[in-house]
């Protein structure tokens, strides 16, 4: 019995290490196409941005073959899960950079995967341009590392001006403890006594949390013009249903990952009013938009989220410098660094000197349950 | 494995492996410096889980401790990667006997739920303690290490550095738990009552097996901070532990080649998976559902019963 498992055990190995090499052989049939590496989560806890990833990657491939390639050669998106997880991450990295035929990988998708892989990636002279890192500290990651999402910085100062405009003085801030939220908050403290707002509250979340009436109970003494929240939709909706039970009534003001479908669905009437800022908003004055969303739900039968543009436009923008500069790893990065109003479905998008992308945000609200432009 | 021979050849053949796999690729050496670092955290969970017999579900924070005590050395004091790999295994040996302290009056299932939750207080201390550790941003930016003023950048060099630090922590835990000490902790964890009663104080040797675990786990950890010059919270998890564990069971308790053989298969096997895309995990996790199944004892653990505990086989005690 024991041999009889052995034996098993070790042809099941061996059948799957020799369908392994296999599978490493028959790479050379794609001979000739042009190769973009994708970094994405496709297992574990965050398999849904992965899958998002994926489509909004190959969506821009397949639009490119369609049209007949690049140059007539087809372009190939070679997909690799780094489960989200930092270790996983780096050994996608490097085996990206020692395949030769990948000329730039679009991901990754956290923050911290994109940190720990950046200086593989700039050691080896390979773009690396994520779709959804928005750390602050992804702007000093190299000279190689690209991203097509601004930064948490970014959208915290828009908001406080924002802010201002609609005329909140007093201020309360709800955020998810992690870089996104840490980061939002320290930015829009920063930019609050400029503009004339005080904030009365400041409260963490841990992601995943379903109970904020402690939190809002403090809030809710302080009386505060707008609650800004520094976090995901799920969240989000809870918070501001949570409120409305309590009997809380103020405005909300949100960033862009706020901007979902699932928002609508989970907040029902009690996000009503609530004002954010989205980069992807199609039916609106971004025609690119409203085309890749066409495109997608043709393709996928499915309505395009976030993250499934931002790999779009990623992925895009790599395949553009292709097909300008050649391809050739360095060229893509000169040809990213020069890269001046480029319009795609996030928006028309720019990048500055430390690779991060400069862009301006739609401004949104919730009317009648369904996002439209703020006017 | 057993002759000298044998072990030199090995040694001798791991040296000149790069030359080898340097012709091959970069990848190759990335994923031989991984099974490195996962043969040091599995081998020090052996002391804790094979030869104590402490059911510890916690390892990935001493992994943990030692990359951040390493980094903050690195970064804040500007030490050299030497002296924070020493305060590294330190510190972490110090937080093993911490937590061995109080749950050495745990066994079990009970021992496994605290230790486990240790983990996850190791890890929240990491997201939340932003001021030190910067939260889930991480540090960036740590230095790479240098001898005589020459800094590593080639994974060749890293290499070699995870290849002696193996070989170091292989010797000193092949000859602690072939050592009295190792006898004192197998007739514990066989039965503590029987132990107890020839003379042997549990608590003391439960405790050297903790905080010996946790300092070579830490010396794992300070080497991921310095190899991959990034420390973030989400590298160390609930389930980066149980991965470690499974590399334990799978190779085989209580068995030294056993841990580094876990750590090489399943290092690789998701990697030689890789192609498999989504199905990947669920293979691995078939692979090892059916390994438990046909070999309970793990891949080099029967090896334990036809020797004695000196290396001796059997028939010399049976007599």
């Amino acid at each position: 019995m024991k041999k009889t498992g052995s034996i098993l055990a070790s042809i099941a190995l061996a059948a799957s290490l020799l369908a392994g090499c296999s599978a490493n052989g028959g790479k050379q049939d794609a001979d000739g196409a042009i190769q973009i590496g994708l970094a994405a989560p496709i297992s574990g806890t965050q398999a849904q941005y992965g899958e998002a990833f994926k489509n909004g990657a190959e969506l821009a491939a397949k639009q490119v073959n369609d049209a007949g390639g690049i140059d007539g050669k087809k372009v190939k998106i070679v997909i690799q899960d780094d489960k989200g997880d930092p270790h996983e991450a780096v050994n996608v990295a490097n085996k990206f950079v020692t395949d030769k035929d990948i000329l730039a990988v679009v991901g990754h998708f956290n923050s911290s995967a994109t940190l720990a892989t950046a200086p593989i990636y700039n050691k080896n002279k390979i773009v690396e341009i994520s779709p959804s890192s928005s750390a602050p500290a992804v702007t000093n990651a190299g000279e190689y590392t690209f991203r097509v999402i601004t930064t948490d910085a970014f959208q915290a100062a828009y908001l406080a001006d924002w802010s201002k405009e609609l005329g909140y003085r007093k201020v309360a801030l709800i955020y998810e403890q992690s870089d996104f939220g840490l980061g939002l908050l320290d930015v829009y403290k920063e930019a609050a006594p400029k503009n004339n707002i005080e904030i009365v509250a400041a409260e963490s979340y841990n992601p995943g949390d379903k109970d904020f009436s402690t939190v809002l109970t403090k809030i809710k003494e302080k009386q505060p013009d707008a609650i800004f929240i520094g976090g995901f939709y799920n969240e989000a909706a809870l918070i501001a249903q949570q409120a409305q039970k309590l009997g809380l009534k103020t405005d909300y003001i949100g960033v862009d990952s706020l901007y979902s479908e699932a928002l609508l669905e989970l907040g029902g009437d009690a996000v009503e009013n609530m004002k954010l800022i989205g980069f992807f908003y199609p039916g609106g004055d971004n025609e690119e938009a409203t085309k890749f969303a066409e495109a997608y739900q043709t393709a996928y039968n499915s309505k395009p989220d976030t993250y499934a543009a931002y790999a779009y436009v990623a992925t895009s923008v790599v395949i553009e410098a292709i097909k300008h500069n050649g391809a050739d790893r360095e060229k893509i990065k000169e040809y990213l660094k020069t890269l001046h109003d480029y319009k795609g479905p996030t928006g028309v998008l720019s990048f500055d000197e430390n690779g991060d992308v400069v862009t301006t945000p739609e401004r949104l609200t919730i009317r009648n349950g369904a996002f439209e432009l703020y006017q | 494995m057993r002759s000298r021979a044998g072990r030199f050849a090995i040694v001798g053949l791991l040296i000149l492996l790069p030359l080898l796999l340097q012709q091959i690729d970069d990848y190759i050496l990335h994923i031989a410096i991984i099974i490195g670092i996962y043969a040091i955290l599995s081998l020090s969970l052996n002391v804790i889980v094979g030869y104590a017999g402490q059911f510890a579900l916690g390892h990935a924070a001493f992994y943990g401790i030692g990359a951040y005590t390493a980094a903050l050395i690195m970064l804040h004091g500007s030490a050299s990667f030497w002296l924070a790999l020493a305060a590294a295994a330190a510190v972490t040996g110090l937080f093993g006997l911490l937590l061995g302290s109080p749950v050495i009056r745990l066994r079990g299932d009970y021992l496994g739920i605290v230790t486990l939750g240790f983990g996850e207080i190791v890890r929240l201390i990491f997201v939340n303690w932003v001021d030190v550790t910067r939260g889930p941003m991480g540090l960036p930016g740590i230095p790479a290490p240098s001898l005589f003023g020459h800094a590593f950048t080639e994974k060749i060099e890293f290499y070699y550095l995870i290849l002696a630090l193996v070989l170091l922590t292989y010797f000193i835990i092949n000859r602690i738990v072939h050592s009295g000490i190792g006898l004192n902790l197998l007739t514990i964890r066989e039965d503590e009552t029987l132990a107890q009663s020839v003379g042997i104080r549990p608590n003391p040797y439960k405790l050297l097996a903790f905080s010996l675990g946790a300092c070579f786990a830490g010396v794992a950890g300070a080497y991921w901070a310095a190899y991959i010059s990034y420390v973030s919270p989400d590298s160390f998890r609930y389930l980066d532990s149980v991965n470690i564990l499974a590399m334990v069971i799978l190779g085989g308790t209580a068995s030294l080649p056993g841990s580094i053989l876990g750590a090489i298969l399943l290092v690789l096997a998701p990697e030689i998976l890789r192609y498999m895309n989504d199905y990947r995990m669920m293979l691995l996790g078939l692979a090892i559902i059916l390994m438990m199944i046909f070999k309970p004892s793990g891949f080099w653990g029967e090896k334990h019963r036809k020797y004695n505990f000196y290396g001796l086989a059997q028939k010399g005690g049976r007599k």
